[in-house]
């Protein structure tokens, strides 16, 4: 532990306390653990003594990192969303403790239930005796995701909003986006562009392409935008849980579909369309046990098409954060976008 | 912003020919790492040390061809950018400013009909394809 973590561990402890009630809590491990680009994640195992907690739990604590990137929501509204998940059935952390004082450890924060498992994408796409038969799991995620999908928005609220989070869907901004989520969300992604450096034409092609072969007919949904192969858990080759529920939201439930499958969250296996692990049909099998239908390929190439986007702005922010902040990995993310711009034009060509 | 070396075409560093340039000490460098460092680290460590000999990869590839690909992406975008503004500004050599007019025609929708498409897309499949043969050449298809 650094210094300042152990200092945030003492004042944690005495936050648990009070909140739990008990007469002593003991923060016994307190670990950064790594590969969180936008939140730092911790491992927290903790000693409780007396009151309705009293034992040894096992809890991930999730915070802001140094800077946000623009899609991203605050810890207390992840907390809300990861709630209203697990409430509806979907395979992810319990949500156990919030604490909106910056105070306690610098920053906002939520504590959630550790969940045993394997989460990184090239491990879970390389090393087959972690999923051994990888068709159920794949089943299991398109399932699970359908569950997501069937979290509805309140009556009379029917547009997307484009930032993610349970404020009321956005209404419909007049002669742009009139509630079309896939509009909506374009939309976003180019005042995110706007405020780039440089300007990208081949990242402009393809949102003009995905504007005017927007669909005309939709759905909104609660969705996850991160479901993805390196933010799941894999245990004992079963979906333990989803992690990362930051850039949640309500949205066309396809947008997940294209984002799961994508050819830039493959890691390992680019041949294997259910995120690298298996063929899409399972994946789509499994989605349909569950919301009855499956997807088109035309709107599954779509929402493919719109997730190297969305993942080429991001990389795009993250590779300016390394400007501010140094580091290798956020200015190699920074080169991937030249494989999703050529993944856009792959995705586009022949549809001109 | 992008390619700091590439933006005075004019000057360009010559090393003596019988000292390593740039191209030799990034592809010494990064076999020195690999052979010799990466066989003693694990972990996190290793992890790092993989990135670091990606990066070093990338720069070799950019010392090698980064000049060529801007060079072709300035004379790809030159008429794309001159079919979109009138001819009051004509042939900018500077990328930046190209990038920013094309890119804000796709957006407005000016190439939109099949043949400017076609001539658009023609031209960012190669620009795509250069700049990713220098990122990532694994991935090209």
């Amino acid at each position: 532990m650094t210094a300042s973590d152990i200092a945030k561990a003492d004042t944690l402890a005495a936050w648990l306390r009070a909140v739990t009630d008990a007469d002593d809590v003991r923060v016994v491990r307190f670990e950064r653990l790594r590969g969180g680009a936008i939140q730092d994640n911790y491992l927290l195992d903790v000693d409780v003594r007396g009151g309705g907690w009293h034992g040894r739990h096992s809890w991930v604590l999730r915070t802001n990192a140094r800077s946000g990137v623009d899609a991203s929501e605050t810890r207390a509204s992840e907390y809300e969303v990861l709630r209203i998940a697990h409430a509806a059935g979907v395979r992810a952390p319990t949500p156990l403790l919030l604490c909106t004082d910056p105070a306690v450890i610098g920053s906002e924060f939520f504590i959630m239930e550790r969940l045993p498992g394997v989460a990184a994408g090239h491990r879970v796409t390389r090393e087959t005796a972690l999923a051994p038969d990888p068709a159920a799991l794949a089943y299991e995620l398109g399932a699970n995701l359908a569950r997501i999908h069937a979290i509805r928005p309140p009556p009379r609220a029917s547009g997307a909003n484009g930032k993610g989070g349970l404020e009321p869907p956005r209404p419909a901004a007049p002669g742009a986006s009139q509630g079309n989520p896939a509009l909506v969300a374009i939309a976003t992604y180019r005042a995110w562009v706007d405020r780039l450096d440089d300007a990208y034409p081949i990242l402009e092609w393809g949102l003009r392409r995905c504007e005017r072969h927007a669909p005309a007919t939709y759905e909104v949904a609660f969705v996850h935008r991160d479901y993805r192969t390196g933010n799941y858990l894999v245990d004992n080759g079963r979906l333990a849980g989803v992690l990362d529920w930051e850039f949640a939201g309500w949205g066309d439930p396809r947008e997940d579909l294209g984002w799961f499958t994508a050819r830039c969250w493959r890691f390992a296996r680019r041949d294997l369309e259910a995120g690298g692990i298996a063929p899409l049909e399972p994946f789509v099998a499994g989605y349909a046990s569950v919301a009855g239908h499956g997807i088109s390929r035309a709107d599954l190439d779509y929402w493919q098409t719109m997730a190297h986007l969305r993942w080429a702005i991001i990389a795009l922010q993250q590779a300016q954060r390394h400007r501010r902040e140094r580091s290798l990995e956020l200015a190699l993310t920074g080169r991937i976008v030249d494989e999703l711009e050529y993944e856009v034009l792959e995705l586009t060509k022949g549809s001109a | 912003m992008m390619h700091d070396a590439n933006r005075e075409p004019g000057i360009e560093s010559k090393q003596r020919s019988d000292v390593p340039g740039a191209a030799e000490l990034l592809a010494t460098a990064r076999e020195t790492l690999v052979d010799e460092l990466l066989p003693a680290l694990s972990g996190e460590l290793r992890y790092r040390g993989l990135m670091v000999a990606n990066a070093l990869a990338i720069a070799a590839r950019e010392v090698a061809s980064g000049r060529d690909a801007t060079r072709r992406e300035i004379e790809l975008l030159r008429p794309l950018a001159a079919q979109a503004v009138p001819p009051s500004d004509p042939g900018s050599d500077d990328l930046h400013a190209l990038r920013r007019i094309v890119a804000a025609a796709i957006r407005e929708g000016r190439f939109d009909d099949d043949a400017h498409a076609a001539a658009l897309l023609a031209a960012l499949d190669e620009i795509a394809t250069r700049r990713l043969a220098i990122s990532n050449p694994k991935a090209l298809r």
